[in-house]
């Protein structure tokens, strides 16, 4: 009844009711009723869904930052004291939308007057283009980044992008490499563990030195400098375990400004330079004699005249024109005397000890090939190669092999690998000559230093022991005598070496200060000198009484031939 | 109507009262944790940086300068180390001082050496 009365048209009402318009009534009623429960019902439910239950986009947010742990797609470079080489940092790069760019005039000079090495025109005809992206320049710094926020010009925004940098520059430039825009390792360490670099979340520590490698890029640059040369290199290498403590070549590079500019300095002098290295090779020959058990300390051989062989004509730098002992022969570096001992020995056992040593083949180091230079050797190694290489012509190896070579013949007798990784535990090497061998070529390297043409290189109470090497350059197929390749290789403290250090400087020219004179005794002997006396403290190095009986045991050698009854000790 | 009803009813609204609040009170807690998750990220990312200046201005060609310019330090010399050994003990005066191996021994009349801490010309 209730019904009826609002929804019946006036005319009706008069008329009696219908039969069945009560249940017509009750059945509307229902379905209004059950509809309003059910819009309730559904206003509860989702209710309950959307307060009680968690929604897909809060689960999310809860585990968005599911690790703390922050990380770069490159790990780090460090060296072995944990100083930081190589590190990857977010550097933010500047797009527009120039869609959103209200005055690309205004906008223009206003970046321009930021970043003053891009060019107005070009930066307006970016804002101006018909798209919503475009790359103004890329990898701002910080502070170029807060002046364009500053601006406040709607936009402009930011992406961040990582980028490779080195804060050593180029101290460590050579060895550690670099990496390009998308950071993979182009040159150097980086190349050569390119995948362990972005796979491994653990920095890798190098074996080289920070402190001792900047010692040894100074003294280079330095000596670079006064000697007006074309470029220089220098290893330090630790002479028990083979580990490069520093390992410089110049000109060098700033990996950080890299540019197509400097392209002459990626040449690595080091490892992939290989030279003939004259004079140096002569201790291999004399540890071989020694070794061989077959020429002892005391033997001696006649240097009075050059020797002839084919159109070669072997002679001495300063003839004694005399007989000679074996430490004369080192310490005058007698080229007659090394090709007399080297044909005694033979060419076969020659090649096979300086195999031995690593000086054939292709070193091991941890770079990738092209940066690691193959040694130049004669093919067939007649008599005359063994006669010339046995004073260091006519071979050619790079300064990480003659290196570890020396290393190997003073510490005691063993070779190692050269390595740029940090070792954690012992190395494994081989044994190369005996003990008692390697402790007379100890002696005898120190006699040039106390005694010869290495005196330069003395740094006082480390006891430095070394040879100098000065090779003539090969240009147009013949030697030219003015032009030299300047080397020292020396080692310290003599009478337990700790550290074997290398220097080469290439075509120096002499001054006053070397009285004119270029050669390895005057320009590269001072410079390892030079670099011992500061790194010894820094290595841990005691400083060593020479007057002390058991230094002077340790060190003394006859150097005196049997003809001339002459034999004394060398003194300090 | 029943009594039981009703205390079922109460528990019913309670439980949802009390779900309703923990959930809030957990979502609550997740938005703290993702905070203070990211605040760790960014100070890392911070630290980072960070290490990468102190590494920069740390440089040895820096500090070199700094060292030589402001504090007038110059390399270590060799005659300025000696060995643990030689240090004397204050109760035996008459143990002489000599510096390490690194000079010839001294001739009884050379006076011990003095050791200065910092020149500053």
């Amino acid at each position: 009844m209730i019904g009826r009365q609002p929804f019946y048209p006036l005319r009706i009402r008069r008329k009696p009711p219908v039969p069945g318009a009560v249940e017509i009534a009750r059945i509307r009623l229902m379905i209004a009723g059950s509809l309003a429960i059910a819009a309730f019902l559904l206003v509860a439910v989702r209710l309950t869904i959307v307060t009680v239950l968690p929604t897909p986009e809060a689960a999310r947010a809860g585990t968005q930052v599911k690790s703390s742990n922050f990380r770069v797609s490159r790990t780090d470079i460090l060296d072995r004291n944990g100083q930081l080489l190589a590190t990857n940092l977010d550097t933010f790069s500047l797009y527009a939308n120039p869609n959103l760019i209200q005055n690309p005039k205004l906008t223009a000079q206003d970046i321009v007057a930021i970043l003053p090495e891009l060019r107005e025109e070009t930066v307006v005809r970016q804002l101006k283009e018909k798209r919503d992206f475009v790359w103004i320049k890329r990898r701002l710094t910080p502070e170029q980044k807060y002046a364009i926020n500053k601006l406040g010009k709607p936009g402009l925004d930011f992406r961040t992008e990582e980028r490779r940098f080195y804060p050593a520059g180029e101290v460590t430039g050579r060895v550690v490499g670099f990496t390009n825009i998308d950071n993979r390792g182009l040159s150097g360490f980086e190349r050569k563990f390119d995948r362990d670099l972005t796979e491994s979340d653990t920095p890798l520590y190098l074996s080289i030195d920070l402190r001792v490698q900047h010692l040894m890029y100074q003294a280079l640059r330095t000596s670079l400098k006064r000697f007006k040369a074309r470029a220089a290199t220098g290893i330090i290498l630790d002479a028990n375990n083979g580990q490069v403590i520093s390992m410089v070549s110049l000109p060098g590079f700033n990996p950080n400004y890299l540019s197509s500019k400097n392209v002459k300095g990626l040449f690595n002098l080091a490892t992939q330079g290989v030279y003939e290295m004259g004079s140096t090779f002569k201790i291999f020959t004399i540890a071989m004699a020694l070794d061989s058990g077959e020429i002892t300390i005391q033997d001696e051989y006649d240097a009075s005249k050059p020797i002839r062989v084919g159109k070669f004509l072997i002679r001495d730098y300063r003839p004694k024109n005399r007989w000679l002992s074996i430490p004369e022969i080192f310490l005058h570096s007698s080229n007659i005397g090394s090709a007399k001992i080297a044909l005694d020995i033979g060419r076969h056992r020659q090649r096979d000890f300086l195999g031995k040593l690593g000086l054939l083949e292709r070193p091991t180091l941890e770079l990738d090939e092209q940066e690691l230079g193959s040694p130049i050797i004669p093919n067939p190694w007649r008599d005359v190669n063994a006669m010339t290489i046995a004073y260091g012509h006519g071979i050619a190896v790079s300064p990480i092999q003659i290196t570890s070579a020396v290393a190997a013949v003073i510490n005691g007798g063993i070779y190692y690998e050269p390595t740029l990784l940090l070792a954690r535990s012992n190395r494994r090497g081989r044994r190369i000559i005996s003990k008692n061998t390697s402790d007379k070529i100890r002696r005898l390297l120190r006699l040039v230093v106390s005694e010869g043409s290495g005196r330069k290189a003395e740094a006082r109470h480390y006891l430095v022991g070394g040879k100098t090497g000065t090779a003539e350059k090969v240009k147009d197929q013949a030697y030219e005598r003015k032009a030299l390749r300047s080397s020292f290789v020396g080692a310290f403290p003599m009478n337990k070496p700790k550290y074997v250090v290398f220097a080469m400087v290439d075509e120096p020219i002499g001054n006053e200060d070397s009285r004119g004179r270029a050669t390895g005794g005057w320009v590269a002997a001072p410079l390892v000198g030079e670099v011992i006396a500061q790194i010894a403290p820094l290595l841990g190095v005691a400083p060593i009484n020479y007057e002390s009986e058991k230094v002077r045991n340790q060190m003394a050698i006859g150097i005196g031939t049997k003809k001339l009854e002459k034999k004394h000790f060398a003194s300090f | 109507m029943k009594c039981s009803t009703l205390i079922l009813m109460l528990m019913a609204v309670l439980a949802g009262v009390g779900l309703f609040t923990l959930k809030y009170e957990v979502s609550d807690l997740e938005d703290k944790l993702a905070k203070l998750r990211l605040a760790t990220k960014t100070h890392h990312q911070e630290i980072h940086v960070l290490r990468a200046e102190w590494a920069y201005l740390n440089r040895p060609t820096r500090l070199k300068d700094l060292g030589g310019r402001l504090l007038f330090l110059e390399p270590t010399k060799a005659t300025q180390t000696i060995g643990i050994e030689d240090i004397p003990y204050l109760s035996l005066p008459h143990r002489k001082l000599t510096i390490g191996n690194t000079v010839p021994p001294a001739a009884d009349r050379d006076p011990p050496p003095k050791i200065t801490f910092l020149r500053v010309p």
